[in-house]
C-alpha cells in the first residue's frame, strides 16, 4: 500500500469521555464565564430525566438558563430561526445542548445564526460560517451522530424538502461531554439505528478520499467495537460496558468522520430524510449495503481490510462481504426496505439529483453519475 | 523503592490534572478575561455617553464619523446605521464648513496635535448651536482620526451677551452722568459769573471769578471723562492743553503778555487723581498769572507733567518775580496756598518750591487708587 502523507488536518474539540462526564458541565460553563444558558434538548431527553441531572448541576452553581425543546427529529431551519431568537432575547451566552444528533445540530445552528445575524440556509454549503458561535458544550444521548465531535450540522429546509448539509470548523463544538451512562436508556430501535450511524461513519470515513493515517486508525476502531459490541447489547441493554464501547465507537467514528467525511451513503440518505423525513440511521441502514455494492471496487483493499474489523474472518471478494453485511442486518432484524418505508419509484430521479449535490458526494472513493446514483435506489427500493 | 501513586496525594492531583479532570485543566479559554474586557468597554462607553458634550470620532481629511456618543446622536438626531453615511459636515453650519475643512487638511497625517476653536453646528430642529471644540488628532492602524469633543456654549453666549449689553447701558448711563455734573458745574460757574456782573468790587469779583475757574476746571474733568471711550480715566495731556488755554483766556484782562507752554507726557489719569491735579494747576497758573508778572510784564509758565516708573511729576514754573521769600507757602492764609497744599496732601505727594528767575513748584504723586465709596 502507498504511504499517504498528502497534507490533513485534523480539527477536534475538547472532550471528556467517561461515566458521569456530564456532570461536569459546570465546570466549563464557569470556565466559559456563562451568565446565561441556552439549553437547547428534545422532548426525549426531557422525558429520560438526563436533563433533569444537568439542571440540578446549574442550579447548585446558580447559573440562570433558559430551556429550547421544541426540535423534533431532524431538525428545520425554523426550529433553528426560533431557538436563535430565543437566545438573543434572553440574552444568552452559552449554549448547552443534550440530546441525539437532533438538538446538538440544532444548537450549531442556532450558535452561528446568533452570531453572524443570517438566516440558517445562507450556511448552506463549506465553509460558509464567517463568525464562530458562542459557546457550546455538547452532551451527546446517544452512541451514533457525534455531532459533539463533528464539524457538520444537517438541517431541514421543509420549503424545499431538502436536508442542507453546513460544514464548518466553526461548527465544532467547544466542549463534548461523553457520558455512556446516558446510552443506557436508549430503546432496541433506537440503539440500532443511532448505532447504524456509527458504522455508516465508520466505514465511509475509512474509504474516503481525504482519509487520513490518522483517520485511519479511528475508524477501524470504531468499526471493530461497534461489531463486536452491537448484538450483546441487545440483550443487556444496561450493560454499562457494551454501551461504553458503542459511545466510545461513535466517538471514534466521530473523529474519523468530522476530518476525512463521509461519501455516498451519507449523501443518499440526506437526500431521503429531506424527501420523506425518515430517520437518518434507518436510512443508512437501508442503503449500506448497495452503496458498497457500487463503491467496492474503488477501494476493494480497504473494504475487505472494513470486512476483516467486522469480524467476518477473512474475506477475499465483494461478494463474501456483502453477505456478511446482509447477516449483521439480519442478526440486528433490518429486513425492510426502502419500499417499506413509503419511497415511490417516481421520487427516484429527484432524490439522486439531490443526492449528486450533497458535500459528501466530494469524498466518496468515485464521482458517480446520475444513473449510478438511481441504479443504488432502485436495489435498496 | 518505587512508590506507589495512589498513596501519594499529591500525584493523583497531579495525574488527574494531567489527564485533564482538574478545575483549570482547560486548552484555552480567554471568555472570563474577554468577559471582564467588554464590561470595561461598557463601563468606558457609559462614561462617554453620559457626558453633556458631543463626542465623536471622525477621519480625516474625508471628516465621515467613526463613532459618537449617545449624546450627539440625540442631539442630532441619527442613529447608528445613519451614522455610517455621514460626515461632519453633515452637522456644520454652512458658512463654517470651510473652516473645518481647512483644519482636517490642516490636522491629517500630523499624529499629536490639538485644537481648541468656537464653531456653529446645527441641531435635528434646525436651530443653530454655537460650540466651543476640542479637536486631537489620533493614529489608528495607520489611518488619521480626530476626536472631537464639541460643547454647547449657547449659555455661555447668551450670558456673554448679557454681560456686554449690561456694560454698556452702564457705561450709557456713566457718560450721562458726567455730562450732568459737568453740566451742573456749568450753571454754578455761570451763576458765579452772573453774581459777579451785579458788583463792582474788585476784590468780589476777583474771589467770584476764582471760584468760577476752579469750577471750570472740574467741569473740565467731567467733560473729558465721558468724552473718553474708556470713562474711567481722561487724557491728562489734554485736559492741560484745554485748561492753560482757558485760563490765559481767563486772565487777558490782567496781562496778555503770557504765555503759558505745557510739556506733558502722554498720561491718563483716573477722576481722583484727575481732580485735585487739575485744581492744582489751576491754582498755580492763576497764582503766577496775578503775581508773578505785574506791570503787564511780558512771562512764560511753562507746565510740565512727566512720568516715570508709575511716579509723577507736576512741575509749574514761570520766569517771573519769584515767590516772596518771607513768604512760608505751607503756612499762609491765602486761600489758593491753602488749597494746593491741601490738595498735595489729598493726593498723598510732596510739594517743593524753587525760586531761581522765577519760581517752580514741584509736585512729587503717584495715581491714586480707585476708592469704592458705595
Amino acid at each position: 500500500m502507498e504511504a499517504n502523507f498528502d497534507l490533513r488536518k485534523f480539527v477536534a474539540p475538547e472532550f471528556v469521555f467517561g461515566l458521569d462526564a456530564r456532570l461536569l458541565v459546570g465546570r466549563y460553563l464557569n470556565n466559559f464565564a456563562a451568565k446565561k444558558i441556552l439549553m437547547v434538548t428534545d422532548k426525549g431527553v426531557i422525558s429520560s430525566g438526563w436533563l433533569d441531572e444537568v439542571m440540578d448541576v446549574l442550579e447548585s452553581d446558580c447559573y440562570d438558563y433558559e430551556i429550547y425543546s421544541k426540535i423534533k427529529a431532524n431538525p428545520r431551519t425554523n426550529e433553528v430561526m426560533a431557538g436563535a431568537e430565543m437566545y438573543l432575547e434572553e440574552g444568552c451566552d452559552v449554549i448547552v445542548a443534550i440530546g441525539g444528533g437532533s438538538p446538538m445540530d440544532c444548537a450549531k445552528g442556532i450558535g452561528i445564526v446568533s452570531s453572524n445575524n443570517k438566516n440558517i440556509k445562507e450556511f448552506e454549503g463549506v465553509d460558509r460560517v464567517s463568525l464562530p458561535a458562542p459557546p457550546l458544550i455538547c452532551i451527546p444521548t446517544t452512541a451514533g451522530s457525534s455531532a459533539d465531535v463533528s464539524q457538520f450540522a444537517i438541517i431541514s429546509d421543509q420549503s424545499k424538502g431538502k436536508k442542507m448539509a453546513i460544514i464548518s470548523k466553526k461548527l465544532v463544538p467547544d466542549v463534548a461531554l461523553i457520558d455512556p451512562v446516558t446510552t443506557t436508556s436508549l430503546n432496541k430501535y433506537m440503539t440500532i439505528y443511532t448505532g447504524f450511524d456509527i458504522l455508516s461513519h465508520a466505514i465511509e470515513a475509512y474509504v474516503s478520499n481525504a482519509s487520513s493515517p490518522i483517520t485511519d486508525i479511528h475508524s477501524l476502531e470504531s468499526i471493530k467495537l461497534f461489531c463486536s459490541n452491537i448484538l450483546p447489547v441487545l440483550d443487556d441493554p444496561e450493560n454499562i460496558y457494551y454501551r461504553g464501547n458503542l459511545m466510545l465507537a461513535s466517538l471514534h467514528a466521530g473523529l474519523a468522520f468530522s476530518n476525512a467525511s463521509l461519501g455516498l451513503i451519507h449523501a443518499m440518505a440526506h437526500s431521503l430524510g429531506g424527501l420523506k423525513d425518515l430517520p437518518h440511521g434507518e436510512l443508512n441502514a437501508l442503503l449500506f449495503e448497495h452503496v458498497i455494492n457500487y463503491n467496492f471496487e474503488y477501494e476493494p483493499e480497504r473494504y475487505l481490510k472494513i470486512a476483516n474489523k467486522m469480524g467476518m474472518g477473512v474475506v477475499t471478494d465483494k461478494t463474501e462481504f456483502i453477505n456478511g453485511i446482509k447477516e449483521l442486518k439480519k442478526n440486528l432484524g433490518i429486513t425492510h426496505t426502502l419500499k417499506d418505508k413509503g419511497v415511490e419509484i417516481d421520487d427516484i430521479p429527484i432524490l439522486s439529483q439531490r443526492a449528486l449535490n450533497d458535500p459528501c458526494i466530494a469524498t466518496n472513493p468515485v464521482i458517480p453519475e446520475q444513473s449510478d446514483v438511481e441504479a443504488i435506489f432502485k436495489n435498496a427500493h | 523503592m518505587p512508590t506507589n501513586p495512589d498513596e501519594h496525594p499529591d500525584w493523583n492531583s497531579l495525574r488527574d490534572k494531567i489527564i485533564g479532570l482538574g478545575e483549570s485543566s482547560i486548552q484555552k479559554s480567554y471568555y472570563p478575561e474577554l468577559q471582564k474586557r467588554v464590561a470595561e468597554l461598557e463601563r468606558f462607553r457609559s462614561l462617554l455617553d453620559e457626558t453633556n458634550d458631543y463626542i465623536f470620532l471622525l477621519k480625516i481629511p474625508s471628516g465621515r464619523l467613526s463613532d459618537v456618543n449617545k449624546s450627539a446622536s440625540e442631539q442630532f438626531g441619527f442613529n447608528a446605521t445613519e451614522m455610517q453615511s455621514m460626515s461632519i459636515h453633515d452637522l456644520v453650519d454652512a458658512e463654517e464648513l470651510e473652516k473645518f475643512s481647512n483644519l482636517f487638511n490642516e490636522l491629517a497625517g500630523k499624529s499629536q496635535d490639538r485644537k481648541t476653536f468656537d464653531s456653529v453646528f446645527v441641531g435635528s430642529d434646525g436651530n443653530k448651536i454655537p460650540v466651543e471644540i476640542s479637536a486631537s488628532t489620533e493614529n489608528f492602524s495607520d489611518e488619521f482620526y480626530i476626536v472631537m469633543v464639541v460643547r454647547d456654549i449657547t449659555e455661555r453666549k447668551e450670558s456673554e451677551n448679557e454681560i456686554k449689553r449690561s456694560l454698556e447701558e452702564k457705561k450709557v448711563l456713566l457718560r450721562e452722568i458726567h455730562h450732568r455734573v459737568k453740566n451742573n458745574m456749568q450753571i454754578i460757574s455761570s451763576l458765579l459769573n452772573l453774581q459777579a456782573t451785579h458788583t463792582n468790587d474788585e476784590n468780589v469779583i476777583d474771589i467770584l471769578m476764582e471760584s468760577q475757574n476752579r469750577v471750570k476746571s472740574m467741569a473740565m474733568i467731567h467733560e473729558k471723562l465721558y468724552q473718553s471711550p474708556e470713562l474711567a480715566r481722561i487724557d491728562f495731556k489734554e485736559y492741560i492743553s484745554q485748561l492753560s488755554t482757558f485760563l490765559r483766556q481767563s486772565y487777558i484782562y490782567i496781562n496778555n503778555a503770557i504765555i503759558i507752554e505745557t510739556e506733558v507726557d502722554d498720561v491718563h489719569l483716573n477722576i481722583d487723581t484727575a481732580v485735585p491735579c487739575g485744581l492744582i494747576i489751576n491754582e498755580l497758573v492763576t497764582n503766577s498769572i496775578k503775581h508773578g508778572f505785574p506791570d503787564d510784564k511780558p512771562g512764560l509758565i511753562r507746565i510740565k507733567l512727566s512720568e516715570s516708573c508709575g511716579k509723577y511729576i507736576l512741575s509749574v514754573k514761570d520766569n517771573g518775580v519769584g515767590f516772596p521769600e518771607t513768604l512760608d507757602f505751607r503756612n499762609t492764609d491765602t486761600l489758593g496756598l491753602q488749597l494746593i497744599n491741601n490738595l498735595v496732601l489729598q493726593l498723598d505727594g510732596t510739594i517743593d518750591v524753587i525760586i531761581d528767575q522765577g519760581t517752580e513748584f514741584k509736585i512729587n504723586f503717584q495715581p491714586m487708587e480707585y476708592i469704592q465709596r458705595i
